[in-house]
């Protein structure tokens, strides 16, 4: 795996927040979690185990290599987690049961979702988010329809 | 830092306003991995801005009036380019992103994509033809351009999040003026000097670089920009709707993300092993749409 810097030392300073604010709230920490020895804006990829909803990692975009896990029993329980944010961008889940692959593709509020799968952009398909994270689509044959209006015409005496 | 490019032309140190390469140098991109100074961009504030959208209304007479299939042979030519200079737009990507090279050729290939896929999309702007409720009257809805456009894009896509927007913009016969991330201008400008070889005619496409604010207030309250579409974080996107509502703007937003990735107790073993945690990792955390929350249920 080759991983770049992050774009700023603002980017830096925010991962950095994040992964604190984690761990004074009871996460714990078993990879990483700290800036690369090799400088500049370089963070080591980090995971946070036993997180919670109260946390920053929960609420807000880290953009840092930081993978932040929740432990749940059941499906309702999951769903909530992740509907719990002002965001509605993407969701990503691994099942092989048909049903629930329905029900939580169906539940979850976000404008796209990756069924065993964390790889779905492209051209072909409709890319934006629901909730605050934002209005339209791009990509697909609805990309277009953004950059066009309606003009409805009328025509009488026929 | 002199960047080993094929062709050293796509290393643009000007802005793009109506086919013109104007502005002097002023303010340095930086290769996150080391801080060099890749090139250095012009400043540009609200007065360019209104020139680029100035040449913007300019050029869109004529971008409109020309068929859909001579735009998407425009647009065909642009996609070519692009993937004829991916290794080069690679380099100039990674140089200023940071992201490894490997996933900036994808990038570029990525992006080159949303210009195949709009040059063929121009063709199927369809219109609709509805039943009429009086005998003497046929109704008839056609799709026309909105007109001038604005673009706003971040630095975590530098070449896809504008090929996206400008990609159906040109197709449908809008004009463009393109605020790319200050981090990340210069692959912007080499995507509009391709555009530029590929007959893109002056000030259909215009690039600025510059002053955030006073650019993103120039286009928002131009009332000659009738739509605005907008790449970044909620936080701004916030602030660019609200500045839009005085002229009712028209938006696309593409804002941030928090997107929660879950693992079954019923998944594939060989998936869950394999890709749970690395998305994120593996980007550096880039993607707004890359997961933060991982959960796996604890059956």
């Amino acid at each position: 795996m080759t991983q770049g810097p992050l774009i700023d030392s603002a980017a830096v300073a925010k991962v950095e927040e994040h992964v604190a604010d984690a761990l004074a709230n009871g996460a714990r920490l078993v990879l990483g979690g700290r800036r690369h020895a090799l400088g500049g804006t370089f963070f080591e990829p980090t995971v946070l185990v036993n997180c919670s909803t109260d946390m920053l990692v929960a609420h807000e975009e880290t953009f840092g290599p930081v993978a932040s896990i929740f432990v749940f029993d059941e499906e309702e329980e999951a769903i909530q987690l992740a509907n719990a944010s002002e965001f509605g961008l993407a969701g990503y889940f691994y099942s092989r049961d048909l049903g629930r692959v329905w029900r939580v593709a169906e539940a979850l509020e976000c404008g796209m979702v990756g069924i065993n799968t964390g790889l779905i952009s492209n051209e072909v398909a409709p890319f934006g988010g629901i909730k605050q994270s934002g209005v339209g689509r791009e990509g697909s044959s609805h990309g277009i329809t953004d950059y066009l209006e309606l003009k409805y015409l009328c025509m009488a005496g026929i | 830092m002199s960047l080993s490019l094929r062709d050293r032309s796509l290393l643009k140190d000007q802005c793009f306003i109506g086919g013109a390469w104007i502005g002097s140098p002023e303010v340095d991109v930086l290769n996150p991995a080391n801080n060099v100074i890749i090139a250095t961009v012009p400043n540009f504030g609200a007065d360019e801005t209104r020139q680029a959208i100035q040449a913007a209304e300019a050029a869109l007479t004529g971008w409109q009036a020309r068929t859909a299939a001579q735009r998407s042979a425009v647009l065909r030519r642009w996609f070519e380019a692009i993937l004829d200079a991916t290794d080069d737009l690679a380099l100039i990507l990674s140089s200023e992103q940071g992201k490894p090279i490997a996933e900036a050729r994808g990038e570029i290939i990525y992006a080159a994509s949303f210009i195949e896929w709009f040059a063929e999309e121009a063709k199927r702007t369809y219109g609709e033809v509805i039943p009429s409720p009086r005998a003497d009257a046929r109704i008839v809805v056609i799709q026309q351009p909105v007109g001038v456009t604005a673009a706003i894009t971040p630095w975590n896509f530098p070449a896809a999040m504008i090929t996206r927007k400008a990609g159906p913009a040109l197709a449908a016969g809008c004009t463009m003026v393109l605020k790319p991330a200050m981090q990340t201008p210069l692959t912007a400008l080499a995507l509009a000097a391709l555009a530029q070889r590929s007959g893109v005619p002056d000030g259909v496409l215009n690039v600025v670089t510059g002053r955030a604010r006073e650019i993103g207030g120039e286009l928002t309250s131009n009332a000659t920009v009738r739509k605005i579409s907008f790449t970044g974080s909620t936080e701004v996107g916030r602030l660019l709707m609200q500045q839009g509502a005085a002229t009712v703007k028209k938006m696309s937003m593409e804002l941030g993300g928090n997107a929660p990735f879950i693992v079954f107790d019923d998944a594939d073993m060989m998936l869950r092993s394999r890709v749970p945690c690395c998305q994120n990792i593996e980007t550096a955390g880039r993607p707004a749409f890359a997961s933060i929350a991982s959960m796996f249920s604890g059956a």
